[in-house]
């Protein structure tokens, strides 16, 4: 099966570190702070080597109120041609309201009526792009009155209405349960992983109660435990350590990344 | 279907092949009359949720205020990561105070700002009002700083 | 008047002959002094400072650090901190992290220029002149009064030698041969002199601190041995990860590409020790862009010109 294997968030802080790095198999990078036209060079040394790059898209705001914006799925869909990538991803979230930015990715009401808007934003943005699109579920830290459906079952009928991929991010499952009591595996069963894309691992913190998922640490045992499950229930195509600022020695990422292959193969032995 | 079924079906599928995409019915006048409300109660909805998040406002009923005011301070907390990135100085210069001098700024601005670079800015500035910071304008290190993929 | 200009000529060049063999025996002294203190084991930063200088000395603890995972370099050129437990055991290194900490993906440009004017460059600085390795600032301010009063007195002569050369062509006599002749030989035994001197007050080692140097490169051989002492002696080439060497080696201070590095300025074989920078330039050696004496790193005093 053509996977993508197990890889790293791409930074440029860390260029010369994953270039360099063993058991880099794939890498994603945020698409708002590339240019399609002027590459980073060292995307392009990893694009000569055949290494897939994955746009990943942070301000588009499927979940919001506003049709995508065309100037945004513009960019995606040129970020994507310019790697050539097989797919490019993007969050079930919202990040602007009333004219604000809010600067970072909000859960949106699970009722069925922003289901229906979700949806045809979805449908707008897969006819924009010139690849499959995938979407990750967020972390949250508060919840709506009005939720009818739990994350996953609003993914669910996502996916049946859209035929949208998913990236599962096992750390924002954790967060999740964590915050507003949505349990995890519970969601691993509800989500339709045979349209698993590719699977978001990353660390975080508690700090009075509340998970922080902050992308800046080890992942805890707690997480990659979800990883397993999540691999005993389907192979993902790949798994990518998500790690956005503190960057560690190259020994602590590698380290990770060996730690993610460990949690995948429990659940081979197990299965 | 079962787990074994559905990892069968997954195995089967690389990372880019993907089930073919259900038809999308054609949105009818009415339809589209009902898309449009829908939108514009959610328009209301999350206005209200980011105002309250992000520029002070009441936080709407129904919604657990400790939990939205934890949501908010992350939000600040990230902005000031960003902005310490952005403007090193304004870091060094608030020194241990960093955190409680942003947030200080950061509720006493009357607009959120338009972008980090601003944000920044107006911290310093912020703190040049209090005395915290040195009058002169940003160091020399700020030309490279604006180069694309840092910061 | 010709006969006048002829004692003229002949009297500045009477005083240029003892300024320049002051000048000349003021830098052989200066070269030849030795400290006498006896060397214990001389740190890498140490025999950093003695083979390039500051320059040197950031570069080392920068690469020592970046090879260590200590700090991280990016494409550009660019430290950024990493988050560690580590800590530092050197000052050089302690200020290098403290200035990536307060500000990480500064310019590798950046952070060498404020580690070279540190607190802790300038303690280092005193220590080896204390220590008879390095010469002290003050080395070289006779012998730089003498070369400006030399150099005042090659004006006279300049003027001298127009004045009778266009007197000979035009109205030529014994005596305007003569004094355009000595006013010749007083102008290019002048600038060969000062051009020597010039070379020579790039000198920064005592004799001492040669000899260390000396003795710390035949301990490690270039090309051969790994470590600080190679870092320290020989640049980035000896850096095993062809990208961080790479990104290291194109930053090096532009003054140090072009002479291949005469911070040392001793006639030893090769060349001063130049810097070669592995992939990016090929070698510096001797002799890039230098001729000979003169201009390059190969003289030290006046040991062309004027005697030795």
């Amino acid at each position: 099966m053509a996977g993508l294997g197990v890889g790293i968030g791409w930074r440029s802080e860390l260029d010369l570190t994953i270039e360099r790095m063993a058991g880099v198999d794939f890498v994603e990078v945020v698409a708002e702070n590339i240019k399609p036209a002027h590459l980073p060079e060292s995307l392009r040394v990893l694009r000569a080597r055949g290494l897939p790059v994955i746009p990943h898209g942070v301000s588009l705001g499927v979940g919001g109120a506003e049709p995508p914006s065309p100037a945004r799925l513009a960019h995606l869909a040129a970020c994507a041609q310019a790697l050539e990538a097989p797919l490019v991803s993007e969050h079930l979230a919202f990040v602007r309201g009333g004219g604000i930015e809010a600067g970072h990715l909000l859960p949106v009401p699970r009722t069925r009526e922003s289901l229906k808007v979700v949806i045809e934003n979805v449908r707008r943005a897969q006819d924009a792009l010139p690849v499959p699109l995938a979407l990750e579920n967020v972390a949250a830290i508060f919840g709506w009155p009005e939720d009818e459906l739990t994350e996953a079952q609003f993914l669910a009928e996502l996916v049946e209405a859209t035929g949208v991929g998913l990236l599962v991010d096992v750390a924002n499952l954790y967060t999740n349960q964590f915050n507003l009591g949505l349990p995890a595996v519970a969601a691993l069963d509800t989500l339709p992983l045979e349209h698993l894309a590719y699977v978001h691992v990353a660390g975080g913190y508690e700090h009075h109660g509340i998970w922080h998922d902050t992308h800046t640490m080890a992942a805890p045992q707690p997480v990659l435990d979800l990883l397993t499950e999540l691999c005993s229930r389907v192979t993902p195509p790949g798994v990518l350590l998500e790690w956005n600022d503190e960057y560690p020695s190259d020994a602590v990422l590698a380290n990770e990344l060996s730690r993610i292959r460990a949690a995948m193969a429990v659940a081979g032995e197990a299965g | 279907m079962s787990p074994e079924e559905a990892r069968r079906l997954a195995d089967a599928q690389g990372p880019s092949a993907q089930p073919p995409r259900p038809a999308a019915p054609q949105q009818l006048g009415e339809e589209r009359g009902l898309d449009e409300e829908r939108r514009r109660r959610l328009a209301e909805a999350q206005g209200r949720v980011v105002a309250a998040l992000v520029a002070g406002a009441e936080v709407p009923e129904g919604f657990d205020p400790e939990r939205m005011r934890a949501q908010s301070i992350s939000l600040i907390s990230k902005r000031r990561a960003i902005v310490a990135r952005i403007r090193p100085d304004t870091a060094q210069a608030a020194g241990p105070d960093l955190a409680a001098e942003f947030a200080a700024y950061a509720r006493a601005r009357a607009t959120p700002p338009p972008d980090y670079r601003t944000d920044a800015d107006d911290f310093a500035a912020w703190l040049r009002e209090r005395g915290r910071m040195p009058d002169a304008p940003a160091p020399r290190r700020r030309w490279w700083s604006r180069l694309p993929g840092m910061r | 008047m010709d006969l006048f200009l002829l004692i003229v000529s002949v009297a500045i060049a009477a005083y240029a002959a003892a300024t320049t063999s002051a000048i000349t025996r003021a830098h052989a002294a200066i070269r030849s002094a030795a400290a006498g203190t006896s060397l214990g084991d001389l740190g890498h930063y140490d025999l950093a400072y003695l083979e390039g200088g500051p320059d040197r000395v950031a570069d080392t603890a920068i690469a020592i650090l970046a090879e260590r995972g200590d700090i991280r370099v990016s494409r550009g050129g660019r430290v950024h901190r990493v988050i560690t437990s580590t800590l530092a055991a050197e000052p050089v290194e302690e200020t290098v992290l403290g200035r990536v900490a307060e500000d990480s993906g500064l310019p590798l440009r950046s952070l060498r220029i404020e580690v070279v004017r540190s607190l802790t460059m300038q303690r280092m600085k005193e220590h080896l002149t204390a220590q008879g390795l390095l010469l002290p600032d003050g080395a070289f301010t006779q012998v730089r009064r003498l070369s400006l009063r030399l150099r005042l007195l090659s004006l006279p002569a300049y003027a001298g030698f127009v004045i009778e050369g266009l007197t000979l062509a035009l109205a030529p006599n014994l005596h305007a041969l003569v004094a355009t002749l000595v006013f010749l030989g007083t102008v290019i035994g002048a600038e060969v002199v000062l051009r020597g001197h010039r070379s020579g007050v790039r000198a920064t080692l005592t004799r001492s601190g040669r000899e260390a140097l000396d003795s710390a490169r035949q301990a490690y051989a270039r090309g051969v041995a790994e470590g600080p002492v190679p870092l320290a002696l020989y640049g980035v080439e000896s850096l095993r990860d062809p990208n961080l060497r790479a990104e290291l080696g194109k930053q090096e201070p532009r003054r140090e590409r072009r002479r291949g590095g005469s911070y040392a300025g001793n006639g030893s074989a090769g060349c001063g020790g130049g810097v070669s920078h592995g992939s990016s330039h090929g070698t510096a050696g001797c002799g890039s862009g230098s001729s000979g004496c003169g201009g390059g790193g190969g003289c030290g005093g006046g040991g062309c010109g004027g005697g030795s």
